[in-house]
């Protein structure tokens, strides 16, 4: 008996046990028949049919298949060697739940009142029991006085099922990749690696992905919670909670053993690994609160506690064996998040200040540690650059201190106000602050970035802020749920070592809410919310040999910046907000409900102040390309959306209901193209370095169709059939193009946005969720209820980033219309690889992704693990048995 | 600004108001329908909304039992009526009358609806406010701290717009069918979360079908994970202090402090994400590398549209190489590569 078989074993077994209160209910059930029988025309309430609990148990199955990658189909594992079909079972179906045919317990809900003769009941409840998504919550106590409670849950998530490496976890955090590889992959010619990796040309047969092993990331948490609550009186409560959550598992990450991965043709290491999850997060809160009518008071104290067993993630560079050089590390290291905790004091009060006025207030100050011991900054043996300059950068010796010793201190204060002082008015002022202090000691490092790069000493940057929001409004009921309400808020940001330093929020708003006839309500709400920075200076715009900042009106300085002058960040920069809402909700008859929404958010950032007062646009006049712009980076940022609800009684036994709901997103930026000037040079003498004429313009938008109908309906008393479908269809489309003058190939102005530079549009994305789910329920006797469950899940997923992905590429490029490629594939991946055509052809698709080639530039060296959630269809058949007692 | 020297000041502040309260010293006598705090009625019948009455107005849930006893049978098996059964203080002792007022004049009048003092409901002649003021009598501590002046309370919601009183509402049949919910004692409400609270917000509900999206409609997760519907000092009626606070509640680990910090990071995780769900991986507000672009045009990258072909685009873009993204704690992270 494998152990699957026991835990279904034991659940059986539980089962029985289960039932076995039933005896102890007996009596009530008898008491429920004599009721019955002397009162046959009252109809029993549902709650007391349910007195005891219940237990829902039976079987499921799901079936359906894996699709959109034919590439890993069994049998069609073209350079893969091991056939390979991605399983439904670690598919999307399954990325937060465990969908396993078999013996299935949905929920049991267990409920004893009066035990044993006392006042004290007993509870226990599940979800999913025995499956890796399974949930209990079981309370003893007794109402009003005490309560014990204990919780269990667990969360799996899968990332991916197409997911394959060479690498083996040789101990925690340890990754490995074979020796005999490396030392092949070394030793090989750069030019025949494609074709080496993938088998093909004259390593037909041998390729290194071929030997790749499939494993499924994932990892699953796992949670206990015990909370006790005693009730010293009504109005006095004591509580303390204790929460332990492990995770456990690993997920994706990219590293690189470089400052990039295309730094040059012979070096630039990457790879994706899975890295290693191993987490204890420890919550404990212990508190009071105490209450009147008048007047409440609560405090409490949250700790909060990280742990995290594995502490580094260490691999083998795979391109490399031995001779390490500066370039070319043999291991790479990565810090995983260190341990950390917060302390959290939670004071918050409620009082009547005079008759018609009641005072809020909470304040709650956190300190949050970090103390975790540094890693050394590299393994390559090579580099000794650290310390003084001249020091071993492996040794732990050359950091400036062994660990952080971070510290941050936050305070979070809320004053709030609300009276009644005129009848039929409610006025309301707020103040909240949340301040996030941080006190880390500053240092100075030695950086080697990707264990293969040394830039030079650099010191950390404290970053710090502090929100104040005062916030008054008023609000007229001027009839039975009806009122107007209208406000103001004011909001001031002060902000540590970021581009600007304080800025102001002025947001005003206003709502309805209008119920005209009894069955109609009508809301809506507006808001207007202008930010303004008082100086946006960005630290990174400056003059690389003076360091004088270089504002954005700035026309005369020509050093190439660090950052594009005018560029700004739209979290902190000027910001016109519009937003709108409005509902409307109408019953006209007892059976008929409808509703519908709208709205709108719409954020614009393109506004002078600031920024510049003169448009940055290069072209102007009839020649202009778009509209004026004033900074660079986001320049709106838009959402849409409307829906309807209805809800239709045919009968008291049918309803039906129907639901549409739209958004759209539109989000544009506009940016430019730069490259530092060689030696010598500024950007008026530099070709197209820094040039309006090289400014490109991009927009993401994002509509989403969501529809759903069904009904609910019950035949008589004993048959509920209830069925709906679902259908959300999104599509992503990211359009960029250039916003110059193409004809200027010469000078300061050079127009570079060509070949790989040219601003094109990515492939657009398609995501489409079907749903499809039918019930039908039987009411057999008083106690036992039938169910069977149908679902049809269907998920279409197409995604440019994801699904060409295989393990070893260094490109993608789309080929619109299918071979043979057209002139205006985008260019960039010249040397494609894992093709079925031997030689490889530039613009052959990839049998990996149909309409792509996946290629290596021969510039960068990068293994994958070929991350991708394919669509997928699935049937989940659940027969079910609920037993109440 | 000092912490220290902002909660010495607002600790004083607090306690003057307090102080000049008589809060303190001054607590609402058990049973009676206070006024105070609510808001003032409309022109409702004004029989049936008087604030206060002699205790000799209550005649005791017996009296009501003997009409009533349905009603009574689905009660007594709920938590107040399991609670009311011992009852710890006169207000809990009154039973059908703690919450409907003194049923006298209705006992007197041979029943009849118009003669109930509080009534709740969508027919309830009684104002919104006066409906709340009932449950507020007991229910005004603890989560419920912050209801006075907090949005729901303000839209003019009516606690038995959600909550169901007189019996226990079990999981609706419907609701197999629909979306899960996290394991619950309370069965107090009309329906299960999320259903409930979709009602009224019909966008989330189009963002809980994105691809990517968090444990939601599989159950693990629900509103009150992160939003208290009572009302909160926090924005957004968040459950803590701040949107930051309330992700790395559960996100522990990227909580820092950290040596290298992202800044926007650090002041708000829904710069980049967004938390009900999305279409881009990783519930990101626009997919990468444009996420990123947004902000940076640095002179250490090519800043070109970055094509498909490049690996700053596909997979997970820029995060192919810049994965510890929220922060980093190696010496040599501060490109966020380690």
């Amino acid at each position: 008996m494998n152990t699957r078989h026991l835990k279904q074993f034991g659940v059986f077994a539980l089962l029985i046990l289960l039932s076995s209160p039933r005896m102890l209910a007996q009596q009530d059930a008898k008491d429920q028949t004599k009721d019955q029988k002397t009162e046959p025309k009252k109809e029993q309430s549902q709650s007391e049919q349910m007195a005891h609990g219940s237990v829902e148990f039976g079987v499921r199955l799901a079936t359906g298949d894996v699709y959109g990658r034919p590439d890993l189909q069994n049998g069609q594992c073209l350079g893969c060697g091991t056939p390979f079909d991605p399983t439904l079972k670690t598919s999307k179906f399954n990325e937060y739940g465990d969908v396993r045919d078999g013996f299935y317990v949905p929920r049991f809900d267990i409920h004893f009142d009066n035990l044993l003769g006392s006042r004290n009941y007993f509870s226990l409840l599940s979800q999913k029991a025995v499956y890796r998504d399974q949930s209990y919550l079981a309370t003893f106590g007794q109402y009003g006085k005490f309560k014990v409670q204990f919780r269990y849950d667990q969360i799996p998530h899968i990332y991916s099922n197409t997911t394959r490496t060479l690498y083996t976890q040789t101990s925690p955090g340890v990754w490995s990749f074979p020796a005999g590889i490396r030392a092949e992959l070394q030793a090989a010619v750069p030019a025949n690696l494609p074709s080496l990796m993938a088998g093909t040309g004259s390593f037909t047969g041998q390729g290194v992905v071929t030997n790749f092993n499939f494993i499924t990331p994932s990892i699953l948490r796992r949670a206990g919670t015990i909370l006790g609550s005693y009730d010293l009186s009504a109005k006095w409560n004591l509580a303390a909670s204790f929460w332990r959550e492990s995770q456990k598992g690993v997920r994706p990450i990219g590293l690189i053993m470089n400052s990039s991965p295309s730094a040059s043709a012979t070096s630039g290491f990457g790879m994706e690994l899975p890295e290693t999850i191993n987490y204890y997060n420890n919550l404990v809160r212990v508190g009071t609160d105490y209450g009147t009518r008048a007047w409440s008071l609560q405090a409490s104290y949250v700790g909060s506690f990280l742990q995290n067993n594995v502490d580094a993630l260490t691999w083998d560079n795979p391109f490399r064996l031995t001779n390490e050089t500066i370039t070319t590390p043999l291991t790479g290291r990565m810090d995983l998040y260190p341990n950390n905790q917060a302390n959290y004091i939670v004071v918050a009060g409620a009082t009547n200040i005079t008759k018609y006025a009641r005072f809020m207030a909470s304040i709650s100050p956190g300190w949050l540690r970090q103390d975790a011991a540094f890693l050394p900054y590299t393994t390559n043996t090579a580099i000794n650059t650290c310390g003084n300059g001249t020091q071993a950068c492996t040794s732990l010796s050359v950091l400036p201190a062994p660990s952080l010793s971070g510290s941050r201190q936050t305070l979070a204060m809320n004053y709030t106000i609300a009276s009644t002082a005129w009848k039929n008015v409610e006025l309301k002022a707020t103040y909240r602050q949340y301040d996030s202090n941080n006190n880390t000691p500053t240092r100075t490092f030695t950086p080697v970035e990707g264990d293969a790069s040394a830039p030079g000493p650099q010191e950390n940057t404290l970053f710090g802020f502090n929100r104040k929001d005062l916030e008054a409004s008023g609000e007229w009921f001027f009839a039975k749920k009806s009122s107007v309400k209208a406000g103001y808020l004011a909001e001031w940001m002060d902000r540590t070592n970021r581009d600007v330093a304080h800025s102001m929020e002025n947001s005003f708003f206003t709502a309805v809410d209008w119920t005209p006839i009894k069955d109609l309500l009508i809301r809506a709400s507006y808001r207007y919310s202008d930010r303004n920075p008082n100086v946006y200076q960005d630290p990174n715009a400056s003059d690389p040999q003076t360091g004088a900042p270089v504002p954005c009106t700035d026309t005369t300085n020509v050093s190439f910046t660090a950052d594009q002058r005018c560029l700004r960040r739209f979290d902190e920069s000027a910001r016109l907000r519009n937003r709108a809402d409005g509902l409307v909700e109408y019953s006209p008859t007892d059976k008929l409900t409808l509703s519908a929404f709208a709205g709108t958010i719409q954020d614009n950032y393109n506004r002078t102040g600031s920024n510049r007062p003169t448009p940055l646009n290069f072209l102007t006049g009839p020649a202009a390309t778009v509209g004026p712009y004033y900074l660079y980076g986001m320049l709106k940022d838009l959402s849409y959306n409307y829906g309807f609800d209805a809800d239709y009684a045919l009968s008291p036994q049918v309803t039906l209901f129907a639901e549409y709901s739209y958004e759209r997103y539109h989000k544009r930026m506009i940016t430019r193209y730069r490259t530092p000037p060689g030696t010598g040079q500024d950007i008026l003498t530099c070709a197209g370095c820094d040039s309006p004429n090289n400014d490109w313009e991009s927009v993401a938008q994002e509509p989403v169709n969501i529809y759903t109908i069904g009904t609910d309906t019950h035949f008589g008393k004993r048959i509920y059939f209830s069925a709906y479908y679902s259908l959300s269809a999104g599509k992503g489309n990211v359009f960029s193009r250039p916003l110059g003058d193409p004809t200027i190939t010469t000078g300061t102005n050079d127009f570079l946005l060509t070949g790989t530079n040219a601003a094109v549009n990515y492939p657009e994305t398609v995501n489409r969720s079907h749903e499809v789910v039918v019930v039908f329920k039987y009411k057999l006797t008083e106690n036992l209820y039938p169910k069977f469950e149908y679902r049809y899940q269907q998920w279409d997923y197409k995604d440019y980033q994801t699904s060409p992905m295989t393990q070893y590429m260094g490109c993608v490029s789309p080929i619109p219309n299918g071979p043979p490629p057209p002139p205006n594939a985008v260019p960039g991946c010249t040397t494609p690889i894992l093709t079925s055509n031997t030689p490889n052809p530039v613009g052959v698709p990839s049998p990996y992704y149909p309409y792509f080639t996946v290629g290596d530039p021969s510039s960068a060296r990068y293994l994958f693990l070929g991350v991708d959630q394919p669509s997928y269809h699935a049937h989940t058949f659940i027969a079910t048995l609920e037993y109440r007692f | 600004m000092s912490a220290i020297v902002t909660l010495r000041a607002s600790l004083t502040f607090v306690a003057v108001c307090l102080a000049s309260s008589g809060g303190w010293t001054r607590p609402a006598k058990a049973g009676q329908q206070s006024q105070e705090a609510t808001k003032p009625p409309a022109s409702q019948n004004a029989k049936a909304t008087t604030p206060s009455s002699a205790d000799g107005d209550y005649v005791g849930s017996e009296i009501c039992v003997a009409c009533h006893e349905d009603q009574q049978r689905r009660f007594k098996n709920t938590i107040m009526g399991k609670i009311m059964e011992h009852p710890r203080n006169p207000l809990e002792a009154r039973g059908c009358e703690s919450c409907h007022g003194p049923g006298r004049a209705h006992v007197e009048a041979g029943g009849g609806k118009d003669t109930i003092p509080i009534r709740f409901g969508k027919d309830s002649p009684n104002s919104v406010a006066e409906q709340n003021a009932a449950c507020e009598e007991c229910h005004s501590r603890g989560t419920h701290l912050f209801w006075k002046g907090s949005p729901h309370e303000s839209r003019g919601l009516a606690c038995v717009d959600c909550h169901q009183v007189k019996q226990e509402v079990h999981e609706a049949l419907s609701a197999d069918a629909r979306y899960s919910a996290p394991l619950t004692e309370n069965k107090g409400v009309k329906k299960s979360q999320p259903e409930l609270c979709l009602q009224c917000h019909p966008m989330r509900r189009a963002q809980l079908q994105r691809s990517s999206h968090m444990p939601y409609r599989e159950g693990k997760v629900t509103c009150t994970s992160c939003h208290n519907p009572h009302g909160s000092p926090n924005p957004s009626q968040l459950i803590q202090s701040s949107i930051n606070e309330n992700c790395l509640s559960c996100h522990t680990e990227r909580r820092g402090p950290f040596l290298w910090e992202h800044p926007p990071v650090l002041e708000n995780c829904a710069n980049c994400h967004e938390p009900h769900g999305s279409n881009n991986p990783q519930l990101l507000k626009v997919r990468m590398p444009r996420v990123c672009d947004s902000c940076h045009d640095s002179s250490r990258h090519p800043t070109q549209a970055q094509p498909l072909s490049s690996i700053k685009n596909f997979n997970r873009g820029c995060t192919n190489c810049h994965s510890y993204i929220h922060g980093s704690n190696h010496p040599s992270g501060n490109a966020f590569l380690r």
